[in-house]
């Protein structure tokens, strides 16, 4: 009864926002660190919606991610500071991306696939790397200052705004796709997921479709970008890494794909455990990430949210 | 002309060390469709155990290179059965964790035996030098990968078309069930590949060891390299992976000496080109041996 | 309005090889609307071949796949979907990981035009819902509904296959071995769906249920070996002296 009422009333996302403001309080002296950890949900929403729903194999998220970064970050520098128009800038560079390489790069299967995404990542880190007149090439782009969100909240070194504008933007993210998970394309990309043959034997123009579905998670994933250049006002050439695309898959196999709640567990679990291991000793983080992996694979295959089922039926259907 | 030389050499030699490194990748995921992105820590391991040996113990080069060739091959066939055995049918993605999960536990492991600096190996005295061809001089040691990489080549050949596990590892790469049916040991095939392309990852890291030095990231640094070979060349070819290597290597080192300002891009714009017009990758068939 | 209008499919001269065997050669046939026509011919005759020509999965080697006069080749599979072609397949391929409810919604929903809407409920559309719940019931899988189809019988699972395709509302139906598989007991709910069908619409059925055969098809078409070997009525079939030599009278696999 009571968990059917959560369910229906979106009252999971009014959740997060409220976990997210206890963390706000409780600490207040790691903003910088969690908000972060925002942000790269969001990334990480992403990367489900592409791989978790559509089940497009995807090592490459990052190509969209970096480029809604360069491109908030340079229309900050060069056009205008208001953060919510470089929002949309960012969004709109990644979803623009997302299409014209998903043309390509979504004709293939498999490895080739993998392949792709991960070239088409490669290349715009060299490209950036290279257009250092306007890019800062290796410095990396500095010089972006935001206007105070609404007029009214400065960005502070604190990170107070930046937190509970991320926050902000996670919720809408998250009311988005849940929304998104449960209309037709929702279906549509589980369908797509479970069997490509039939769905085409079906009248379901395929390809078309998984443009459509990588095309939208990449606009996220340039949202994602976006925020992190906003928030902490630096883009470097990391935004088009291998490996922030390969860990924020990991995250995800962690929290369990397919599963909204999967994507913001996964970052959540694998933030913490790395702040805390890295910190210690960087090989010694991978030694433990490389066994938090092996055991997700061969131990529990649907990720921590298979396991807890019981959380998924507590937080409604759909998470 | 000696520019164009040099890139033909450098390109070569580089492009046969990819070839022993990925070659082995190919065949097993042409004959098991386990996407193994730990396989490059096969050419750490060889290249680590190599380090040991020889600028630790001392031992001499042409003694130490078959100890860590078989020993890497010796090491591949238990993780076969414990890690790769249970892969086998399952997802991409699956796979893609799996072992990339497994690669962290390899450099993690290198790591912890030898810290995060360049693993040197010291080449013996008769291929550091130059060999004289009346026309021009030459590296040894360039010369010495390149006849490695077509040795290799001509022992794949042979090993496929005129063995008697040629012919089972064909027949079990086109279709297992009946390769099964007719009494082949399907499982034990495949891990004998596996751990033979492990062994010739291990030969193609040290003696490519000039050019993508050993350290504990070396498979990570390394990794899109590989699968851009395999996908290219078209998984399960011995031939695609030899011409892709080749190319790849040839477009990549001609771009640093004449464009050094534009990096890798040609060799992942030759990657995306290849493979969108052809997305199994140059090698005819996806079953291709 | 097109010059061949309704007329309904019409295959010319289709030939198809896989490496060297060929498995369509030079087929000719038409199914104008409200035909009832089998075929029927020995494992790997080129009967599921023929069918995936048809639905445009696979792409002639030569000839010509036609509906109400209009060449096909330059229609995508999902394109003909639309114009109103649809298959069932011989070996099930469902969405085994969703409900039966969801597997039929997909195929209704794509069918209305709403597949790639981003915004309302895919389960609070009437319309939708309506075709769904008729043709659940017409099956008997209505207290299946909310089950995941990876879950049921595979005789069920033909049902489901079956059911799935009639959402989608076609104008030639073609049934890849419909009754394989399924238990005989639920045979005749197969049987009372077919001749339940739109009596315009145009049927090609894959069987080797000689039952299921001699029910329902008013034309018998037999294929061996990638050729016609003789085609009529079910009575002209049944007494064809080759047709019973090569084919009827022997005990063959279904
Ligand atoms: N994709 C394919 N590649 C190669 N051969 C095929 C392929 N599909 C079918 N065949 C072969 O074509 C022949 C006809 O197959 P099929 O049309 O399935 O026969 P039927 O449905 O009449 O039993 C068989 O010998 C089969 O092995
Ligand atoms: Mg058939």
């Amino acid at each position: 009864m009571f968990e059917a009422w959560l369910g229906r009333m979106g009252a999971p996302v009014a959740l997060l926002g409220v976990v997210g403001l206890i963390a706000f309080f409780a600490f207040p002296y790691d903003l910088g660190f969690l908000t972060r950890i925002l942000i790269m949900m969001i990334f990480v929403l992403s990367i489900d919606l592409v791989l978790g729903y559509g089940g497009i194999a995807t090592l490459g998220q990052a190509a969209m991610y970096g480029t809604g970064a360069y491109a908030a970050g340079l229309f900050a520098v060069h056009i205008s500071a208001n953060p919510l128009l470089g929002l949309l800038i960012g969004a709109g560079a990644g979803a623009g991306v997302a299409f014209l390489s998903g043309l390509i790069v979504l004709r293939a299967h498999g490895l080739g696939l993998l392949m792709l995404t991960i070239a088409v990542a490669q290349i715009l880190h060299e490209i950036a790397n290279k257009a250092r007149v306007v890019t800062g090439g290796a410095d990396g782009l500095s010089g972006i200052r935001m206007a105070p969100l609404f007029g009214r909240w400065h960005f502070d070194f604190i990170g107070q705004t930046g937190y509970l504008y991320a926050l902000a933007v996670l919720v809408l993210v998250m009311v988005f796709l849940r929304a998104l998970c449960v209309a037709p394309l929702g279906l549509t990309a589980r369908g797509i997921h479970e069997s490509p043959v039939r769905m085409a034997a079906i009248g379901v123009p395929v390809y078309g479709r998984r443009v459509l579905i990588y095309t939208i998670a990449g606009g996220l994933a340039g949202l994602a970008g976006a925020l992190s250049a906003q928030v902490t006002a630096l883009v470097s050439l990391q935004v088009f890494s291998f490996s922030l695309s390969a860990e924020a898959v990991v995250m995800l196999i962690l929290g369990g794909t397919g599963r909204l709640w999967g994507a913001i567990f996964g970052t959540a679990i694998f933030m913490v455990i790395h702040h805390l291991a890295a910190t210690a000793d960087p090989y010694n983080w991978l030694f433990v990430i490389g066994i938090l992996l092996l055991g997700v694979v061969y131990f529990i295959p649907g990720g921590l949210m298979g396991v807890r089922q019981r959380l998924r039926i507590l937080f409604g259907g759909q998470g | 002309m000696g520019m164009v030389f040099n890139i033909a050499l450098d390109g070569l030699s580089y492009g046969m060390v990819l070839f022993m490194i990925s070659v082995g990748l190919s065949v097993t995921l042409g004959l098991m469709r386990v996407i193994n992105l730990a396989h490059g820590g096969f050419a750490l391991l060889g290249g680590a155990l190599m380090h040991g040996l020889t600028f630790q113990l001392g031992w001499p080069f042409a003694l130490a290179l078959p100890v860590s060739v078989l020993s890497v091959t010796l090491i591949a066939l238990p993780m076969e059965y414990v890690f790769f055995r249970p892969l086998y049918g399952k997802g991409d993605l699956t796979q893609v964790l799996a072992t990339i999960g497994l690669t962290f536990l390899m450099i993690a492991f290198v790591n912890w035996l030898y810290g995060s600096a360049l693993l040197g190996i010291p080449l013996p005295p008769s291929l550091r030098g130059t060999v004289d061809l009346g026309l021009r001089t030459l590296p040894v040691q360039r010369v010495a990968v390149i006849v490695t990489g077509m040795v290799v080549l001509g022992a794949l050949y042979g090993l496929i078309e005129r063995t008697r596990f040629g012919i089972w590892l064909r027949a079990s790469v086109d279709n297992r069930a009946a390769a099964e049916a007719l009494g082949i040991n399907t499982r034990w095939v495949f891990a004998a590949t596996f751990a033979l392309g492990a062994g010739l990852a291990a030969l193609g890291g040290v003696l490519g060891a000039e050019l993508m030095p050993i350290e504990a990231y070396y498979p990570l640094r390394y990794l899109v390299v590989i699968l851009a070979v395999v996908a290219v060349g078209g998984m399960g070819s011995v031939w695609g992976a030899w011409f892709a290597a080749l190319g790849l290597g040839l477009i990549d080192t001609a771009a640093r000496y004449a464009l050094p300002d534009f990096g890798t891009i040609f060799f992942f714009a030759a990657l995306i080109v290849v493979l969108a017009l052809r997305p199994q990758g140059l090698s005819g068939r996806a079953y291709d041996v | 309005m097109p010059v061949g209008l309704g007329v309904g499919l019409q295959l010319r001269g289709l030939c198809k090889s896989f490496g060297g065997l060929a498995v369509a050669q030079d087929l000719n046939l038409d199914l104008p609307p409200g035909a009832r026509t089998a075929l029927i011919g020995p494992n790997g005759a080129g009967k599921s071949t023929l069918a995936q020509l048809i639905t445009g999965c696979l792409v002639p080697d030569q000839g010509m796949v036609m509906l109400d006069g209009v060449d096909l080749a330059a229609v995508s599979q999902a394109a003909r979907v639309k114009r109103g072609i649809a298959k069932t397949f011989q070996i099930t391929t469902l969405f085994a990981g969703l409900s039966l409810r969801e597997n039929l919604r997909l195929a209704v929903q794509e069918q209305r035009g709403q597949g790639a809407r981003w915004f309302g409920r895919a389960d609070r559309c009437p319309e939708v819902e309506e075709i769904i719940e008729f043709q659940l019931a017409r099956f008997g899988l209505l207290g299946l509904a909310d089950q995941m189809v990876g879950r049921l019988a595979y005789g069920q699972q033909r049902l489901v296959e079956l059911a799935l395709t009639l959402c989608l509302q076609p104008r030639v139906l073609v049934l890849d071995e419909p009754a394989a598989g399924v238990p005989m007991g639920e045979i005749p709910m197969i049987v009372e769906a077919l001749e339940g069908l739109p009596k315009n619409l145009a049927v090609l059925l894959i069987d080797h249920d000689m039952d299921l055969v001699f029910r329902l098809a008013q034309h018998i078409v037999v294929m061996v070996a990638g050729t016609i070997l003789a085609q009529g009525t079910p009575a002209e079939i049944a007494t064809n002296a080759t047709v019973q030599r090569l084919y009827l009278g022997e005990a063959f696999d279904a």
